[in-house]
């Protein structure tokens, strides 16, 4: 079979599927909306559709702000589940909205790298206790990192700040990762090493000098333990006295 | 311009008009002759040559027509790239989570992690655990009374990651008193903070 045609057609026929309208496929209609998980959650657990209304337009905010949705409806459900008020929900969703946009722009002053990950975990962290100069000390010092490490190093941190971990040794520890090349996942629970050592009488400042070394050398926490004298087994739930 | 009253241009006398009528005349009656041989070709190569230019080119070539022949050998293999190159751009960034992503919880990662919250008195009713895990549902992860210990307990398959939680009793939530990483949830409560990383090193 023969067809004659030209180039033209073809290119009019490319153009066209380009820049089809995104809502063809329905992804542009529903980017910005609620998923329909939290909003049957919200109309069975509210019960004035102005309340309803009011903590499904937070969500819309956060996503028309270009913040992943995703924290924001598990902060809905969260409270919903424990029986907030949808009043209180709402003043937590603003006061999220707010620690997210500013760790966006602290993302932007220093140049650091951006992601949906990163904007995440650094918004959780403003939201939570961390405070906003430790933060930024982090996002500055370590701004021309790779994603990839940069996260590792911002979840790290933000872990060990939770466990009353001193901020200047956590820095000594990232520069030795970054410098080394060595920051991979699964220095992101560390953490989980520092709280067993702890349990065992072994100091902080032990542990850091330790791990700098392992980092140093490349190594990961499970080596860290290990020089400390426990293993893997050692960081399990089940060994860990309540 | 205007003639004046014998039809003659302004400026020309009589003796132009009949100059130029006998040189129409002799060009009338003059031999018919053929150009040299080559001549047009010698005249065309001595003109500058006129390159269309660059849209007018593009043109050209886009509405030029082609000749395409559909025969099913080809059109098959050419179909069956296309529709990988397909599914490929569709699924593909969906699984791209990069190194901060979150886990899959396809089965060989699960880890199974154990909650236990006391209630040797067996006071309340019911308890759950809620929690990111579970998108904070209750029903989905309701506990068991062991009563010969005197605590509540559920055993979870996890994947690996970080997670907030909470008991819920009685439709109350409840901190979990055992935790030693937790979390202000922004709410006036306590999250518990449970760290699963993996198969053999299950929590903490």
């Amino acid at each position: 079979m023969k067809r004659r045609c030209s180039l033209i057609l073809l290119a009019v026929f490319l153009t066209l599927w380009t820049v089809r309208p995104a809502g063809a496929s329905g992804e542009a209609a529903e980017a910005c909306a609620p998923s329909a998980a939290v909003v049957g959650q919200v109309e069975r657990g509210v019960a004035d559709p102005a309340d309803a209304r009011a903590l499904l337009s937070r969500i819309e905010a956060a996503c028309a702000e270009g913040f992943p949705p995703a924290p924001f409806e598990g902060k809905v459900a969260e409270g919903l589940a424990k029986g907030v008020s949808p009043a209180r929900i709402v003043r937590t969703l603003d006061a999220k909205l707010d620690a997210f946009r500013d760790g966006a722009v602290v993302l932007r002053d220093c140049g650091a790298p951006v992601s949906p990950q990163i904007l995440t975990v650094l918004g959780e962290g403003m939201f939570g206790e961390a405070p906003p100069a430790m933060l930024r000390d982090y996002v500055c010092a370590y701004a021309s990192r790779q994603a990839g490490p940069f996260l590792t190093g911002l979840e790290m941190t933000l872990l060990l700040h939770r466990a009353g971990f001193d901020y200047g040794l956590t820095r000594t520890l990232l520069d030795a990762g970054f410098e080394s090349g060595s920051l991979a996942p699964p220095w992101r629970y560390f953490v989980r090493v520092v709280l067993v050592a702890r349990q065992r009488g072994v100091t902080d400042e032990t542990v850091t000098r330790t791990a700098i070394d392992v980092a140093r050398g490349g190594g990961s926490p499970s080596d860290v333990s290990a020089r400390l004298g426990f293993t893997d087994r050692d960081l399990s739930g089940r060994s860990l006295d309540r | 311009m205007t003639n004046d009253t014998n039809g003659r241009a302004p400026g020309r006398s009589a003796r132009d008009d009949a100059l130029d009528r006998m040189i129409a005349e002799a060009v009338r009656n003059a031999p018919e002759a053929s150009p040299p041989e080559g001549f047009s070709a010698r005249v065309m190569a001595g003109l500058p040559p006129m390159r269309p230019s660059a849209w007018l080119r593009l043109r050209l070539w886009l509405t030029r027509p082609r000749s395409v022949t559909f025969t099913p050998a080809r059109v098959l293999p050419v179909l069956a790239v296309a529709v990988v190159l397909l599914a490929v751009g569709l699924f593909l960034p969906q699984g791209m989570d990069g190194p901060g992503g979150s886990a899959t919880p396809d089965g060989p990662t699960l880890s199974t992690v154990r909650f236990v919250l006391g209630d040797e008195a067996a006071t309340a009713r019911t308890v759950s655990v809620i929690g990111s895990f579970n998108d904070w549902k209750a029903v989905a992860s309701a506990m068991r009374y062991d009563s010969d210990a005197g605590v509540w307990v559920l055993e979870a398959q996890l994947p690996p990651g970080d997670h907030e939680y909470m008991f819920l009793v009685d439709g109350r939530p409840v901190a979990d008193p055992g935790a030693r990483l937790t979390r202000d949830d922004g709410f006036g409560n306590t999250n518990a903070i449970l760290i699963v990383n993996g198969r053999h090193e299950e929590t903490l």
